[in-house]
Formats: C-alpha cells, structure tokens, sequence
C-alpha cells in the first residue's frame, strides 16, 4: 500500500517553474530515492510535501488522507517528518536538549521522551557530543542531529534531504547501515541524494527529476541505465557515446 | 474649509521636521542594521546646543543650527567609536539597548546639569513672526524649519544616490565584505555615516528652539517617532522615511484637532500599525 | 587530568550558583527578623519585585526569543485590576489581582497575535506603539481614573487588603510568595516539554515546527503566561505605592526595565533575572538616597553607562561573566597544576 501519493505537483515560484507535474508513489516500509542533478527541483519537492510551501497545484496524500497545504507541524505530527539539506541545528541547545525536542512530539511524559532520545542518539552515533552545544558540532555531526532529531518524533515516513552529501565515504557507509537498519524497524524512508554512491544499493525505487520534470521512476539497476538519466546527469554528447559504446559491446 | 487647510499646512510643516528627524535615522538603519535608541536625545542635546548659544552669546537658532549640526556630527562619529563598532554583527538588539543606554545617559545628564526646568529662547530674528496667504496663518520659525529640513534632505539624498561618496556607502549597505574587497574603507563610511545620521538630527535640533522650548524629556518623542516613519518608510528608504514622515505630522496634526489633543500620538501609532499589519515591510519596504 | 579539571569546572560554574541561590532562598525569609531597617526592607522589596518582573518577561523575551518591549501594558494592567477593585469598587485587591492577570493574559493574546508576523526591529517599534497607545488611552479614561489616577484610601491594614502602615515586613512577605511563585514556575517550565519547545522556537522557527512544534501556539502561550504574572507584579506594586496612574506603570522605561534587568543577568537563564535585579535596585536606591538632592538623575546616569558596558562587552549578562570568571579560575587552577 502507498504511505505517500504525490499527484501532479507543480511549484511556480513567479515565472521560474521548479516543479511542474510530479506524480509518483512511496510504498509502505520502501526506500526510495529523489535523485536528479542540481536545481532540478528535489528540495523544492520536499517542502511542498512537508508543508513548507503550499504547491501551485496537484495533491499530495499521506496514509490516504489529503495533506496538501497544510501546516509543517501538522503533517510532522502526522507522521511525515524531514531534515534540512542546509543543517539546522538549535545552536544554543545542547544535541541531547536537541533531539528531546522531537521526542517530545509523541511523548509528554519526560521520562519516555528521554529514553527514546537517548535511543536514537544512540542510533546515530551522537553519545560522545550530546553535551555539546549543537552549534559546536561539525558538519557530519551535525547532518547526523537532523537525523537523530527526526527519528526521535517516530514518524512513519522520514524523509532525508541530502544527509550524506559532504560526508566521508566510510561516513556514509555508517549512514547507509543506520538506514538498513531503520527500515528493518518498519520505517519508510524517502531520501533525496545528489550523489549516488551508496543510494542505489539500498533503495527500492528511483524517482529521477530534471529541470522540475519527473524523467524516470524504476528500480535503481533499471534507473542507471536509463538513457535520460544518464542525460541528465552526464550531459547529451556522454550519453551519445555511453550507446554507442554499449551496441558496439566494446567497453575497453 | 479654511480650518481643515490651516490644519493641513501645520502638518506637513511639522511633519517636514520629523522626515529630517528620520533621514537620519534611517541612513544609519540602513546601512548598518541599527537603531539608534539615543536619536531623540540627539535632537535634544541639539536643542540644548542652539539654546545655549543663544542664550549665553547672542547667537540665532537660524545660525546655530550649523553648529549644532557639526556638534552632533561629532557625537554621532564617537557614539559610532565607543559603543556600535563593538555591536557590528551581533543580534539587532544589542545595539538598541546599548543605544538606550546612552539615551538614559544623555538626558540624565542634561537633567543633572541644566535641570528639569522647561526652556525658551526669547527675541529669536523670526520669533513670533507670521505671515498670511488668504486665511491661513504661517508662522514664519515653523514655516523656516520645515523649508531647511527639506533642503538638508534633499541634500542627503543626492549625497547618497549621486557621488562617489554616497555609491561607497550604497555598496556598504549592501555586503560590506564586498565593498572592503574593492577597496572602500568600511569602517571609515559607517564613521560618517553614523556622523552624517547625527548631523541631519542635529540640524533639526538646532533650529527647533525658535520655536519650541527645550527640556531633557523633548527628544524622547521625536526620537519614537522618527522609528515610526523609517519603520513605515520601509528598511533605509529615504524617500520612504521622507513621506512617512510628512504623514505622520498631517495625521497627528488632523487627529489632534478634530478628536483630541491628547490622541495624536494614539493616531499616529495607531497608523504605524495598521502599516506594518498590513505591509510587514512597511509602505515602500520589499 | 585535563578531563578531570573540566568535568570540575562545570561544577564548580553551575552548581555552585545554584548552591548559591538555595541558600538565598533559605535566608530570605529570616530577613525582616534580623533587619528593622525600614529603608534596607523597602530595597529588599523591590528586589523581589523587579526581579520577579523581569523573570516574568523572560518566559517569552529569554526562552521564547521574543523581545517585547510592551510588557509595561499588562503590569499596567495588573495595577490598574488591583486598584480599581480598591479605589472603584472599594474591595479588597484579591478579585482585581485574578482579573487583572487574566485580562492581562487575553489582551496580551490579541495584540501579540499579529505583531508576532513582525520581523526584527518592526517587532520591537510595534511593541514601543502599543504602549504609547495605551498609555494615552487610559490617560484619557475616566473609568480608570484618567490623567489624575488612582489613589488608595487608608484602610485596614492586613493580608485581606494587602496593604500594610505600620511595617513592610508584610510587603516583604507577599513579594517573597510572589518571588517564589514566579521563579517555581519557570523552574518547572524549564523541565517541561513546553521549556523544551519554547527554546526550540527560539533557536529556529521552521526548524521547530518541521519537528511538530506548533510555534505560533507556543509563542501565543508563553506571552499569555508572561503577561499574567508581569500582572501579578504590577498589581503588588499597586497595593505597594498605593497609586497607579499611567506614567508610573504603562510607559516604556517601565519596559525597558523589564528587559535591561534580565539582559543585564543573562536572558534565558533562571537566575539572571535574580542576579540583574540584585545588582541594579540597590544601585539604583542607594545613589537615589545618596545623590538624591543634587539635581537628581545621577543614579540614572551611572545606570545608563552601566547598561552601554554591560550590554557591549557582556552580551551573555552576568550570568556569562560567572562562566568565564569561572572558566578563567580552573585554567589557571588547571595551569598551576601542570
């Protein structure tokens, strides 16, 4: 069953069309992956599901019921809950006081809102830092807080804007592990990568954007050899060459 | 008829006065993001300024007003010197507080030194002087006020739009790491800009005691309403600050006479506010 | 070693304040017993009192991030409920103190509902309208009493008309509950998931709801609960003076008390609005009652330098200089040893 329909979404922002109708669906307990090179509008997608900008047009469902336009905390405390490309820490709140926040939303009670962040600080490897000031972390610290933070509202959808991006690669090996192993746990996770490493080998579906047009949506051994993705992301003149490489079987 | 116009010309007259009262106020805030809380008590210090000389050397507003213009010039550049350069690029408010510090410091000391007492040049050259157009009655030391803030804010605008001087200060306002890269000297332009802002109160100031008496509580209200016409205006638009200004001396004036004298300044914030509610960036902010 | 010596210092800066500040609160109410100097009471009092008032703008101007320089409307309101249950109505301050606070409370609701869709200084210049506005207002209405204000018969003396002749020691317990009840309660909402999401809004709006925080609630609550208990302090103040008139309690140095008291402690933090007020009114009274002859004022300048210098190199307020006196102590301690 789908947790997530998006339906015809398109963003106008005055004349500049960063969205123009994207349609796709994220199945219960997938991974799927929003790739597409820059600008291509993957952020701008984002907010328009987390309610951060209201779409021009088209409708976006969650667990079958209609969230389009509504209010961000609205639709986190349904269940639908993302992190910022551009990391937001609460500077001056430790990353422990951090992460309680979103463990708060599910949890009054201070006792289990402050096991279930200790359990995803945990998680996300924070234990040594969660005294720090979240303002004083690095940057993987701090891309691993949006994590940790998220988490610790349970959503039932998490999606993960560019949390990898800048990492080391054994950084995002880590991530690639932490998120095998939330899946496990029954979450479904919808996350946006302007790189690919690692990605393709967890996820269930690709949905591929470019100048704001959905160009594929498949499985990722299907998506890499997908002639416009490779468009896309490689330019006319490589894709030429990739073909033509690829009918005379030649790979030298 | 006739009353309604009179009205109306009391009110652009002082109003004219409050839009060189916010000029500078508003250069400051927009080159530098600051506030200045002390600019009420600027006019007042300006005030005092011009009275003493009058008083003490025979002096005319109509000349000292230039005096109290350097005078405040200078202020301004040290008010810059020991208390805003350390504010630069911390949160808005650190400025305003540290500046209504100074604003307590200013009109304790006026109060401590020249005390509470209410203040009034006498045998001023256009004191009392009024001339008339129809039925309607000018007087000449408003009339002379409103016609020199004009010019001054004139002034200010083509220093800022049309020379090399004011492009510095423009390109400044804009990213300051920028403008040091090609060579200005930032911290020289917000001395003077800081200056400049001071000189336009200080002018204001020094021609008010011809016609309006002097005491160490004077400045607080032009200082909340020159806020009010930058806030209005829109962030570091002169000609904004300049017809918010102009407004908000017709609707106090308006509102003093045709419902109470004591609701002119409820008219006037009342308005400030219905601008911002309606406009959070004010009439001509982006 | 280097460890250890920092695990000492956060106690040392911490705890020891808070160490401090219960055993403050342990002598507080001995004090009108070894003290019967009226004039030292009377400080004591308004110690109390401002520091209750500026912990009650911190609830939103400290924790919440939003710096509102329009407190002096709901104390003035609080005033104005106590002595018109007294002057008006002849009754006691009790029924005008609990519909003080909560008009205060309703009229905070409404006016910061669409100020809150005002960024940075717009903000605060709105805060600064809105207390002229109604400075003016109840200047000219007569059923608050107007210009000339309200002035308090002598009646019984007593907890029932919360008003004391003979002694303060009576002002000084009733400002002492006051205390405790202010400062208990942002205790306890420091703690609570609230606390947590008053600091989240704070530090990050869009960050904050993105996590489920409804901030514009948030925010609507904690000025609600801000301007109730700046009531309850101006309705002491009231029954203190025994006068209310516009100037004395709607005006923006009223205001700016409120905010210079906590900024000067360290805003955000529970013991700042108490390590403010302990250093201000005693300077403020002992240079009026120095000074007080020579023309006046002296107290303010001083006040005035002190606000520039604290404000420019202590942004963080006291609170900030006991952590970097403290942070400079174990370095040097941490030096010696090595």
């Amino acid at each position: 069953m789908a947790l997530l329909e998006v339906h015809d979404i398109t963003m106008k922002f005055g004349e500049l069309v960063a969205n123009c109708q994207v349609s796709f669906t994220v199945d219960s307990q997938s991974i799927v992956g929003l790739i597409g090179p820059n600008g291509a509008g993957k952020t701008t997608l984002f907010n328009c599901i987390s309610g951060l900008c209201r779409p021009t047009k088209g409708k976006v469902l969650f667990d079958g019921e209609d969230i389009t336009g509504r209010k961000p905390y609205v639709i986190a405390a349904k269940g639908a809950v993302r992190t910022f490309q551009v990391v937001r820490p609460l500077k001056d709140m430790t990353v422990f006081d951090n992460v309680l926040v979103g463990a708060f939303l599910k949890r009054s009670d201070n006792r289990q809102a402050f096991e279930k962040a200790h359990e995803c600080i945990r998680l996300c490897g924070l234990e040594s830092v969660q005294g720090k000031l979240a303002g004083e972390l690095s940057i993987g610290g701090k891309k691993r807080l949006e994590m940790a933070r998220a988490l610790a509202t349970s959503p039932k959808l998490l999606m993960l804007d560019e949390v990898m991006a800048g990492l080391t690669s054994t950084e995002v090996k880590e991530s690639m592990d932490v998120i095998e192993k939330l899946r496990s746990t029954g979450l479904t996770l919808m996350i946006v990568e302007h790189v690919l490493e690692g990605l393709m080998s967890i996820a269930d579906k690709i949905v591929v954007l470019d100048g704001g047009l959905k160009i594929a949506e498949d499985s990722p051994e299907r998506i890499v050899n997908d002639e416009r993705v490779i468009e896309a992301y490689l330019g006319a003149k490589y894709s030429q060459r990739y073909k033509q490489r690829k009918e005379g079987g030649s790979v030298d | 008829m006739e009353t309604f116009l009179q009205v109306l010309i009391d009110g652009i007259l002082s109003g004219m006065v409050y839009a060189l009262v916010a000029a500078g106020l508003c250069l400051i805030w927009g080159v530098m993001d600051v506030i200045n809380f002390a600019h009420g008590e600027y006019l007042m210090v300006a005030m005092y300024v011009s009275y003493w000389l009058g008083f003490l050397v025979n002096v005319d507003p109509l000349v000292s007003t230039i005096a109290a213009g350097v005078f405040i010039f200078g202020l301004g550049a040290l008010t810059y010197k020991l208390i805003i350069r350390f504010t630069i690029g911390k949160p808005g408010l650190v400025a305003l507080l540290a500046t209504f510090g100074l604003a307590v410091f200013l009109k304790n000391l006026c109060m401590n030194q020249f005390s509470p007492n209410f203040r009034i040049l006498s045998d001023t050259w256009l004191g009392g002087k009024t001339f008339h157009i129809g039925g309607i009655i000018l007087a000449v030391p408003q009339l002379m006020a409103a016609v020199l803030a004009l010019v001054v804010v004139v002034l200010l605008y083509l220093l800022i739009n049309n020379t090399r001087f004011g492009w510095a200060v423009q390109a400044t306002a804009m990213d300051r790491d920028a403008a040091e890269l090609v060579g200005i000297n930032t911290e020289r332009i917000y001395i003077l800009v800081f200056g400049i802002g001071g000189a336009c109160v200080g002018i204001a100031g020094g021609i008010m005691p011809s016609y309006l008496a002097v005491h160490p509580e004077v400045g607080s209200m032009f200082g909340l309403i020159a806020f009010v016409c930058v806030a209005m205006g829109g962030f570091g638009s002169i000609p904004g600050a300049f017809l918010s200004g102009i407004l908000v001396g017709v609707v106090e004036a308006l509102a003093g006479f045709y419902i109470a004298p004591v609701f002119k300044y409820v008219a006037v914030f009342g308005l400030y506010l219905a601008v911002v509610f309606l406009r959070p960036k004010g009439i001509f902010g982006w | 070693m280097v460890g250890k010596s920092v695990d000492l210092k956060t106690f040392s800066a911490k705890d020891g304040l808070w160490v401090a500040f219960v055993v403050i609160l342990a002598i507080l109410p001995l004090i009108p017993a070894f003290s019967s100097n009226s004039f030292r009471l009377h400080v004591m009092i308004l110690i109390l009192l401002y520091a209750s008032m500026a912990q009650a703008w911190n609830i939103i101007g400290g924790y919440c991030g939003q710096v509102s320089f329009g407190h002096s409307v709901f104390f003035g309101i609080g005033a104005y409920g106590a002595g018109m249950a007294v002057v008006t109505y002849g009754a006691t301050p009790w029924p005008g103190i609990i519909v003080g606070m909560i008009m205060a409370a309703i009229v905070a609701v409404i006016i910061s509902y669409p100020c809150f869709k005002l960024s940075g200084h717009y903000f605060a210049i709105a805060t600064f309208a809105i207390v002229e506005i109604f400075n003016r207002g109840f200047l000219v209405w007569d059923w608050v009493g107007g210009a000339l204000g309200l002035d308090y018969p002598i009646i019984k003396e007593g907890l029932v008309n919360l008003m004391w002749h003979q002694s303060k020691t009576g002002y000084y317990y009733s400002a002492l509950v006051i205390f405790v009840i202010i400062f208990g309660t942002v205790r306890w909402l420091e703690g609570h998931r609230f606390g947590y999401y008053m600091r989240a809004v704070r530090e990050g709006q869009e960050t904050a709801e993105s996590l489920g925080v409804n901030s514009a609630a948030v925010k609507l609550t904690a000025m609600a609960l801000s301007a109730a208990m700046a009531a309850l302090c101006g309705a002491f103040f009231a029954q203190y003076n025994l006068r209310v008139d516009p100037p004395m309690v709607m005006s923006l140095d009223t205001s700016m008390k409120f905010v210079l008291i906590t900024i000067l402690g360290g805003a955000g933090t529970m013991l700042g609005p108490l390590l403010g007020a302990s250093v201000l009114i005693p300077l403020q009274e002992y240079t009026r009652a120095f000074w007080g002859g020579l023309g006046g004022g002296v107290d303010l300048i001083i006040f005035g330098v002190l606000i520039i210098l604290m404000v420019v190199k202590q942004p963080d307020g006291m609170i900030g200089l006991i952590r970097d006196v403290g942070k400079w102590a174990s370095n040097k301690r941490a030096e010696e040893r090595n």
